[in-house]
């Protein structure tokens, strides 16, 4: 059984190896939409020759990097959010309110993957208009992309021990 | 229905939840409370960000980091000194000229804020201005990013309200350029009070000449999108990401200071930074949606029609609303839950749609710059240590002038309708 001090740390490594495997992910897939959008172009204005299955392609690969990086972009404290307790000389609040923000990513990313799992099995079978690929692809970028916000939620408020994200972000 | 749905999306904002999550978490309950089916939640965070026309964010994203990392930003700063030396308080000056040309390559106000900032907040001070000034001219004049195309938030915009693309980021020069007039007047009444150093700060270790051929070359940018645009060669959208492949190719070839390890940052901080934005989007549209099925939408449309039954008085009513809502609400999340309430009325009082854009845009621009969520005020207190309150009184000045110049396009629709109608035919 690992101490707090070695759990936290574990979380933290094992939080960093996951926020740089979505980044470098999420890079890959947007060099790609460039790439794929230039050949598009060249090939519609230079060549008269459109590319069907461009469009397609480039929607679903967007909301795969997302969805992708949604918890990286948590775990970097770069998601938006207003706390007003931050001022507020009450250590045990601050740290209530961030175990709080925590247990409603949790819950959220559980209706999600309980009402998300059941759509994404039940569109194997459904296929994209041009790509021809099945559907369940494109829709799970939500239920994976939200599975990983709440597991690195989980990972950051053990390694912080309950600190505001923003106040983690410097350490990656 | 809208109670139970503001209720909890003010109350998880405020004890700190993340935006993203707090519209997502109040539209589930929300859409639990109306008994609509709870698939609906994972389906619409898929399909709000599955539209062609949002892609164009993330291009102009990676193509103002990219720029911004070939050190692009420091050349408009150098170019703008030099236009702007020859008056008193010459560097507050370039501070908004700067943000004019940068609003040509960035599309976001934090953008601008950050680049700038770190130049002009801890630079101005040396010349003898004060640090609050200097901080007030930058996040002020930031405000001209999102205005001026390429813009993001104009294609979140454009996405909601179903408008072209390419016909709000003509529509944004204008008023663009009144802002940077706005905040020059208010530079200048300032120095008639208090009197402004002149310039003597040097920004760029650059030839003169390099420094005009790199600023023409980054001027091209919004030429080329809206010329390649409106010629029928790509669609906006498409425009981004040929920007993005200029940017990294004069990065490479001509500043060359674009590395591989720069570019990868590049790749990261843009996806990161989009993600961030549509994580939001994809939960406003959950709010969104649930409101204007159960009709809540048309309620809240039916009383603001009662009291703002003309062209003016309901525009100022939109000015007055997200001076108010901005103070919790971001400009993107105004998008997602506004636009859909005051576009319908809109129309119905026979306002242009670029009108109505322009003053909604421009009104909830300001919000990053008012507290407690004005991400730019933020950005440049941190870069200047400065505290939030002291940093706010500065600001006032210059959010009173850009307020005027609301003001003047509710009054003055020309001023926003001319160069999309001109396009247009």
């Amino acid at each position: 059984m690992p101490k707090d001090g070695e759990l936290a740390r574990r979380c933290q490594r094992l939080n960093m190896a996951i926020t740089h495997v979505t980044e470098t992910l999420g890079a890959l897939l947007l060099s790609i939409i460039v790439v794929i959008n230039g050949i598009a172009v060249f090939y519609r204005y230079a060549l008269t020759s459109p590319i069907g299955w461009s469009e397609e392609t480039l929607r679903y690969a967007i909301v795969w990097a997302v969805y992708l990086v949604g918890g990286a972009t948590i775990v970097r404290g770069e998601q938006m959010a207003i706390n007003l307790l931050a001022t507020i000389d009450r250590p045990w609040l601050r740290q209530a309110a961030t175990y709080f923000s925590v247990l409603v990513t949790v819950a959220l990313a559980a209706v999600i993957l309980y009402f998300g799992v059941p759509l994404v099995i039940g569109n194997f079978k459904q296929f994209s208009p041009t790509m021809q690929i099945p559907m369940a692809i494109p829709y799970a970028a939500v239920t994976v992309g939200y599975l990983i916000v709440a597991v690195q939620s989980v990972l950051l408020v053990l390694s912080t021990g309950g600190q505001p994200p923003c106040d983690s972000s410097n350490r990656l | 229905m809208s109670i139970p749905i503001m209720v909890s999306f003010f109350f998880l904002v405020a004890v700190g939840v993340p935006i993203a999550i707090s519209l997502g978490a109040a539209g589930s309950i929300g859409a639990w409370t109306a008994g609509f089916p709870m698939v609906l939640i994972p389906t619409r965070f898929f399909t709000s960000l599955d539209n062609f026309a949002l892609l164009a964010a993330p291009f102009y994203i990676l193509a103002g980091d990219f720029m911004n990392r070939s050190g692009i930003t420091t050349s408009l700063i150098a170019f703008s000194a030099r236009m702007t030396r020859w008056t008193k308080g010459g560097t507050a000056y370039a501070n908004v000229l700067s943000s004019i040309l940068f609003a040509g390559i960035s599309g976001t106000a934090i953008a601008d804020t950050a680049a700038l900032g770190q130049i002009f907040i801890k630079g101005m001070p040396k010349e003898g201005y004060r640090k609050e000034f200097a901080a007030a001219v930058t996040v002020a004049s930031s405000m001209i990013g999102p205005i001026i195309p390429p813009s993001v938030i104009m294609i979140v915009y454009a996405s909601v309200a179903r408008v072209s693309i390419i016909e709000l980021f003509v529509a944004g020069f204008i008023p663009g350029l009144l802002l940077g007039l706005a905040c020059a007047a208010v530079i200048f009444v300032y120095g008639l009070k208090r009197g402004l150093p002149r310039d003597s700060f040097k920004f760029a270790d650059k030839s003169l000449t390099r420094i005009y051929v790199e600023s023409v070359l980054v001027f091209t940018i919004p030429a080329f999108i809206v010329i390649g645009t409106l010629s029928g060669a790509f669609t906006a959208t498409e425009a981004g990401g040929i920007a993005c492949i200029y940017a990294f190719l004069i990065g490479r070839l001509v500043f060359r200071t674009l590395n591989r390890r720069e570019s990868i940052q590049a790749l990261k901080s843009a996806i990161r930074t989009t993600s961030s934005l549509y994580l939001v989007i994809a939960g406003a549209s959950v709010v969104s949606y649930v409101l204007t099925v159960t009709g809540a939408v048309s309620q809240i449309g039916g009383v603001v029609g009662l009291f703002a039954d003309t062209p003016e008085l309901f525009l100022l009513f939109v000015l007055l609303c997200l001076l108010v809502i901005g103070f919790f609400l971001e400009p993107g999340v105004q998008v997602m839950l506004l636009v859909p309430i005051f576009l319908p009325i809109a129309r119905q009082l026979g306002i242009d749609d670029m009108h109505f854009a322009m003053v909604f845009l421009l009104s909830g621009t300001l919000s990053l710059m008012t507290p407690p969520v004005g991400i730019c005020l933020f950005v440049a207190c941190q870069i200047g240590s400065i505290p939030v309150g002291r940093m706010f009184r500065e600001i006032l000045p210059f959010l009173f002038a850009e307020i005027a110049v609301i003001l003047l396009l509710i009054f003055v629709p020309e001023l926003t309708v001319f160069l999309p109608n001109l396009i247009a035919g």
